[in-house]
């Protein structure tokens, strides 16, 4: 398909970018010299989402919503949001604020550990947004005062050791809220496999056997019809799009589409297209249901994604967030995000 | 004609007095009543016109002047226990007048009486008729009749009317039963009247079923014959009362019933016994409500008295000679002359000379026979049984006056306490209208009458009503709702369907509705044109010309205006199809509006109907003269127009339970009306202006309108358009969402389908494991030295979502349970003090925080996930382990509280 060339097309100096400089060109209307032009409805919201964000983020980089969600996984979620939106992350008007965020997540980790943050979700997220910056943020500019701790590519690569050591405690092959749990779920685990996976994907060495480990965990949790359980000991499986949908992005984004596990998850979402996750963390499962969807059926997102950017439209509010479960701030960054594939400019959403 | 006769019981059924009434502060509520059948609730102002009643009614802004004869009756509220009083005597008056009080002189010109409330009056002797010795009101059941108060109207039928608080009726089958809690022994005075020869049932002692009213004693015409006839299941009899002639008559009959004994005596006025029925069988039963029936022609219950009886029968008396009845129940017979006032006895002549009773030894006396009644236009009666009737006066702040023929003085007679004001000559066929001549409903009032010219200006309507028979007119108050009817019924032909006239209720639009989905509702349409149907009710025949994403462009006739935006469109007819193939029932009705669970977050906006009859859900998004654009489940189709007959709008706020009224009334500045024109078109606007038989105003889908009163059927104002639209056929269209499966009703979707009762872990029914922490605020928590209480364990941390909404659960039960020794302890996970206590801040929590800062505790406890809330019982074990919180948890927590408190095994143990 043309604009498949055309994500990779421009997927490319992304990850061609390691040097550490950037290079990623700039195009006015995203998306237009693909043929696909990105609607105006949908620019205009993103970039009043992202107006709202800019306001609300703090001279040290962060969200605070006030809410237990505050943390390193906000503070990622909110740079992965300006660096979905295809300004020059270097020179753009978000410029500042990427380099804000990008230090607060730098500077939040802990430099024996490698964690960032309170729980794993914290940490994989913070860690998916380092990799996407990674080699798209150009680290000469980024500490204008001092010298950070550690570079961006120093600290992806810490954090990736330490899901990697937490993985290794986890008898199931998985991640839970605490780095030294036991057990594991579906929904923490594809928090830090998702960062892994995107570090994997900006050329940070992840250990083979990590990533099958965590891909059998999933497997040994998703159900012939499609259905993903939780945890291992808890209830049974259920219906949960979110969950779902983070079982079909770890096997996309892993390169296991050849799985029956794969197959049943994107065809349980494309059967339910106007399903979703309802009024439990409708904001999560979008995010998720939408990198899902993008990364099993292109049509099917495309479908997909005008219910939503409808969805969204309504529940705009004047000041450009969204309100949510999470919180305004969290709420907006994963309402973007999910919006996000339309611009395709991050290369998680490499297909 | 009326004769009397003087009874000692009856005598006691006169009511309390007028005495001892709260002292008058505003009139009290009430409704006027008009010949014309109109009514309308408000307040009697003061006038000083005779023959005149201003009637201010809260509906309007200025009051009405209605000449007398235009009126029937003004019903006052009336409360639940009726008044009693005191008074020496029951003075019954010519014209039916009754007065309480005590007698001061009488000779053979007039007496002079003085009255509660009304003081020293004189009284013309020939207008005396009859006066009790009045001892006490406990005797009294009922005085009556008060118009249909106290009596029901059969199921289904509603014949019986009011009429100068008199219940009638001329319809066949026409049935009214009241409770009157008639004692074992009782005696009643009624009298009944018709025009024509009447055919009727008056049952005494019925219960609730029509068995009773089979076995009650009962009254009967039977060919010529009034009879009363009893049947049982053992025994029958009958027995003749009197003949009943053709055309127009009346009875008048006392009766004495002693249901425990089966018997009935029936009297006539002048004391002439007519028959004595007795029928037992089986059990006694004393039944407390009587039954009128009409079968054929009419019928007027004029009068009904209640009373216990002792079961004395009472004595016959020689004609109807003027007499005093002594309290030992014989009769003097002879005029009396004279009241002695000095001697206190009143003094007999006849042609052996005087004789003197005393007053304290009689019951009654009878004078004369009224020979005149005079000219009475208006009767006052009162809520304890007075009544007085003569020439109205004028009506000043809390009275009004009366001249009472035979009464010297012009009474001033108190608002307060009255029932009501009877007219007596109301008119015949009421005056012409002149104008439009329509009918106004509003809430509790019904007035003919028309609209006369007026504008809109702030606080009056533009809609200035005059009623029939008033001399003056008044602008309705802002905000009122109701409806002007000119015609009640659809014209004959068939139009639109909003022609149909607005449900009166339920029943009316379910029956609109069930008809309208059936399928055949397009063939009652006719064809004839198409209509672009507004959610407030309107109907514009339109022709559509497109639909795009801001709404629906239209042409019509009726105005230059061309577009109406979505959330005010509820339907389009495109064309019509008079009979389609395919019908609707009920089941697939039901099925075609119910939401499906997965299609919750993408509702279909729009149900789109071919000309054959096939429904199709979606959302539209555009229509032009040639295709229509929808999207069916997220996947566009396109339809070829010419095969579409309607497009029904389902708005997102249709659904659900309950949905509140549309549009609010705008304040002040106009008038909303919506005019239900002749030929189906309902039109929606702001009324400024009614001039010329035309009334003008704006509508905010056509722009400025006007509509000429003559093509109107009915004019809506106010609130009740949004009710009428609501019954009105598309909109009913309504999607329900389906019913969510119990699994999801009781946990909304987080980890699990079927919640755990708690006892489900290993854990459960083994001892607690001994811990020992440090406390946020110090100094420490030891479990082993709260045995004996119950513990309450909630495993959390600052970074799970899931605790923070189940705590304020879990530290609301715990403390409910607090005075029943329960201890909450929030166990956190390995998070540093300040963290945890600005989390509890924010939160605004305050439960006690054990620190578990490596975890070992938690470890112990299994709480691999959080939260996990524990309950440990007084000896010391784990009695329930609830995980992942939820919506529950605190029904569950509750639940688990109660039973481990009522447990006898967890008593404390010792140590």
């Amino acid at each position: 398909m043309d604009f498949t060339r055309g994500i990779i097309a421009i997927a490319l100096p992304l990850l061609a970018g390691l040097s550490g400089t950037a290079c990623r060109a700039q195009s006015p209307v995203p998306g237009a010299k693909f043929g696909e032009v990105v609607p105006r409805d949908v620019r205009e919201m993103y970039d009043r989402g992202l107006q709202f964000l800019a306001s609300k983020q703090t001279d040290k980089g962060e969200w605070t919503g006030g809410g237990y969600e505050d943390g390193p996984g906000s503070v990622g979620l909110g740079l992965l949001a300006f660096l979905a939106s295809g300004e020059d992350p270097n020179f753009g008007q978000y410029s500042n604020h990427v380099r804000r965020s990008l230090r607060s997540l730098i500077t939040s980790q802990d430099a024996t550990t490698g964690i960032i943050g309170q729980s794993m979700y914290h940490h994989g997220f913070a860690m998916l947004a380092l990799a996407e910056a990674y080699g798209a943020v150009d680290e000469r500019t980024l500490w204008p005062y001092k010298k950070g701790p550690r570079s961006i590519g120093q600290a992806l690569e810490l954090a990736v050791r330490a899901a990697v050591t937490a993985q290794k405690k986890n008898s199931l092959g998985g991640w839970r809220y605490s780095p030294d749990a036991s057990d594991a779920d579906t929904s923490v685990s594809g928090a830090v496999l998702v960062g892994l996976l995107a570090a994997r994907n900006a050329g940070i060495e992840i250990p083979d056997q990590s990533i099958d480990k965590a891909i059998a965990f999933y497997k040994q949790m998703t159900a012939p019809s499609g259905q993903v359980a939780y945890t291992g000991g808890l209830g049974g499986f259920d219906e949960s799009i979110a969950r779902i949908s983070i079982a079909s992005l770890v096997y996309a984004v892993a390169r296991r589409k050849d799985l029956p596990e794969y197959k049943a998850t994107v065809n349980y979402l494309k059967q339910r297209l106007e399903q979703q996750s309802g009024q439990q963390w409708l904001e999560y499962g979008r995010y998720y249901q939408a990198q899902a969807l993008f990364q099993g059926d292109i049509d099917a997102w495309d479908q997909w994604n005008k219910l939503l950017v409808r969805q969204l439209k309504a529940a705009q509010k004047p000041d450009g967030s969204f309100q949510g479960q999470f919180g305004p701030t969290l709420s907006t960054s994963f309402s973007l995000l999910a919006l996000a594939l339309n611009y395709r400019f991050l290369p998680i959403y490499e297909r | 004609m009326r004769s009397w006769l003087l009874l000692v019981p009856l005598a006691r059924l006169f009511g309390p007095t007028m005495a001892g009434a709260a002292p008058p502060v505003d009139p009290p509520s009430a409704v006027l009543h008009l010949s014309n059948g109109g009514f309308v609730p408000g307040k009697l102002i003061a006038s000083s016109q005779p023959d005149l009643i201003r009637w201010q009614s809260t509906a309007f802004t200025a009051p009405f002047d209605m000449p007398l004869k235009a009126v029937t009756a003004v019903h006052f509220s009336v409360p639940a226990e009726l008044p009693t009083a005191t008074g020496d005597y029951c003075f019954e008056l010519a014209g039916g007048d009754v007065v309480f009080g005590s007698l001061l002189a009488l000779n053979d010109k007039e007496a002079e009486l003085e009255i509660a409330r009304l003081g020293h009056l004189h009284v013309r002797r020939s207008v005396i008729n009859r006066m009790y010795r009045w001892r006490s009101s406990a005797d009294l059941i009922y005085l009556g009749p008060n118009g249909l108060v106290g009596w029901q109207q059969a199921a289904n039928k509603s014949g019986w009317k009011e009429e100068q608080d008199q219940p009638w009726t001329d319809q066949e089958g026409a049935t009214i039963r009241g409770d009157f809690q008639l004692p074992a022994r009782a005696t009643l005075e009624f009298e009944l009247s018709w025009k024509n020869k009447p055919d009727f049932v008056f049952a005494l002692g019925v219960g609730e079923d029509e068995k009773t009213v089979q076995r009650g004693f009962r009254f009967e015409v039977w060919d010529r014959d009034l009879i009363i006839q009893r049947e049982t299941e053992q025994e029958a009899d009958v027995a003749s009362v009197g003949e009943i002639g053709q055309g127009q008559g009346r009875i008048h009959l006392i009766v004495y019933l002693d249901q425990e004994k089966g018997r009935i005596l029936v009297f006539n006025p002048a004391g002439k016994q007519l028959a004595d029925l007795k029928v037992g069988g089986g059990v006694a039963q004393v039944l407390g409500s009587l039954s009128l029936a009409n079968k054929r022609g009419d019928l007027r219950l004029e009068r009904l008295w209640i009373g216990r009886w002792n079961g004395e029968p009472p004595r016959q008396v020689e004609g109807d000679k003027a007499r005093i009845h002594r309290d030992d129940g014989s009769i003097v017979y002879g005029q009396v002359s004279r009241f002695d006032a000095a001697s206190r006895a009143f003094v007999i002549s006849d042609a052996k000379g005087e004789s003197r009773i005393p007053e304290d030894q009689i019951a009654g006396v009878f004078l004369s026979h009224p020979g005149e009644t005079g000219d009475r236009a208006l009767a006052a009666v009162y809520q304890n049984g007075s009544r007085l009737s003569g020439a109205f006066q004028q009506v000043e702040k809390n009275a009004f006056t009366l001249s009472v023929p035979g009464i010297k003085e012009t009474l001033s007679l108190p608002l307060d306490g009255l029932r009501s004001l009877v007219v007596l000559r109301p008119w015949e066929t009421p005056a012409a209208i002149g104008g439009q001549p329509g009918v106004l409903e509003l809430d509790g009032a019904r007035l003919p009458g028309r609209l006369v010219d007026g504008h809109e200006q702030s606080g009056t309507s533009c809609l200035v009503w005059q009623p029939q028979g008033s001399s003056t007119s008044s602008p309705l108050r802002p905000g009122v709702s109701g409806r002007i009817v000119y015609k009640e019924a659809p014209p004959p032909q068939p139009v639109q369907r909003g022609a149909s006239p607005p449900p009166q209720g339920p029943g009316g639009f379910v029956v609109d509705f069930l008809s309208a989905l059936g399928g055949n509702q397009p063939a009652q349409t006719g064809g004839e044109r198409k209509a672009l149907y507004l959610r407030g009710g309107d109907v514009i025949p339109s022709e559509i010309t497109s639909i795009d994403k801001n709404g629906v462009s239209f042409r019509t006739a009726l105005s230059a205006s061309t577009f109406v935006p979505h959330d005010k469109v509820k339907a389009v007819e495109l064309a019509l199809s008079p009979d389609p193939a395919i019908k609707l029932n009920k089941a697939k009705r039901e099925r075609l509006l119910t939401l499906p669970r997965m299609q919750k977050e993408n509702p279909p906006t729009h149900l789109i109907r071919s000309r054959s009859g096939d429904y199709l859900r979606g959302r539209l998004i555009k229509l032009d003269a040639t295709k229509l654009l929808v999207e069916i489940r997220l996947e566009p189709k396109e339809i070829p127009r010419d095969r579409l007959s309607l497009i029904v709008w389902l708005h997102p706020d249709e659904l659900g339970p309950a949905r509140k009224t549309a549009a609010p009334a705008p304040a002040g500045a106009a008038t909303r009306v919506q005019a239900v024109c002749n030929d189906g078109i309902r039109l929606t606007f702001l009324a400024d202006q009614f001039a010329s038989e035309t009334l003008s105003g704006k509508s905010d889908v056509l722009g400025p309108c006007q509509v000429v009163l003559k093509e109107v059927g009915q004019l809506l104002i106010g609130g009740v358009i949004d009710k009428a639209a609501e019954g009105l056929v598309y909109q009913q269209w309504k999607l329900q969402s389906a019913t969510e499966p119990k699994a999801f009703q009781a946990d909304s979707g987080s980890s699990s389908g079927s919640r755990p009762l708690g006892t489900e872990s290993a854990l459960v029914g083994k001892p607690a494991p001994d811990f020992e922490l440090e406390l946020l605020k110090g100094p420490k928590f030891h479990l082993a030295q709260t045995r004996g209480k119950v513990v309450v364990l909630d495993f959390w941390a600052t970074w799970c979502g899931p605790c923070l909404q189940a705590m304020p659960q879990v530290e609301r039960v715990a403390g409910e349970f607090r005075d029943r020794d329960v201890q909450l302890i929030a166990v956190n996970l390995q998070e540093a003090p300040q963290q945890i206590t600005s989390m509890l801040e924010r939160h605004k929590l305050h439960p006690a925080v054990a620190l578990d800062r490596d975890g070992a505790v938690a470890e112990k406890y299994a709480a691999n996930a959080i939260p996990q809330t524990v309950v440990i019982d007084r000896a010391g074990m784990v009695a329930r382990l609830f995980v992942g919180g939820g919506p529950h948890l605190g029904d569950q927590l509750r639940g688990a509280l109660d039973a481990v408190l009522k447990e006898p095994g967890a008593k404390p143990t010792g140590k």
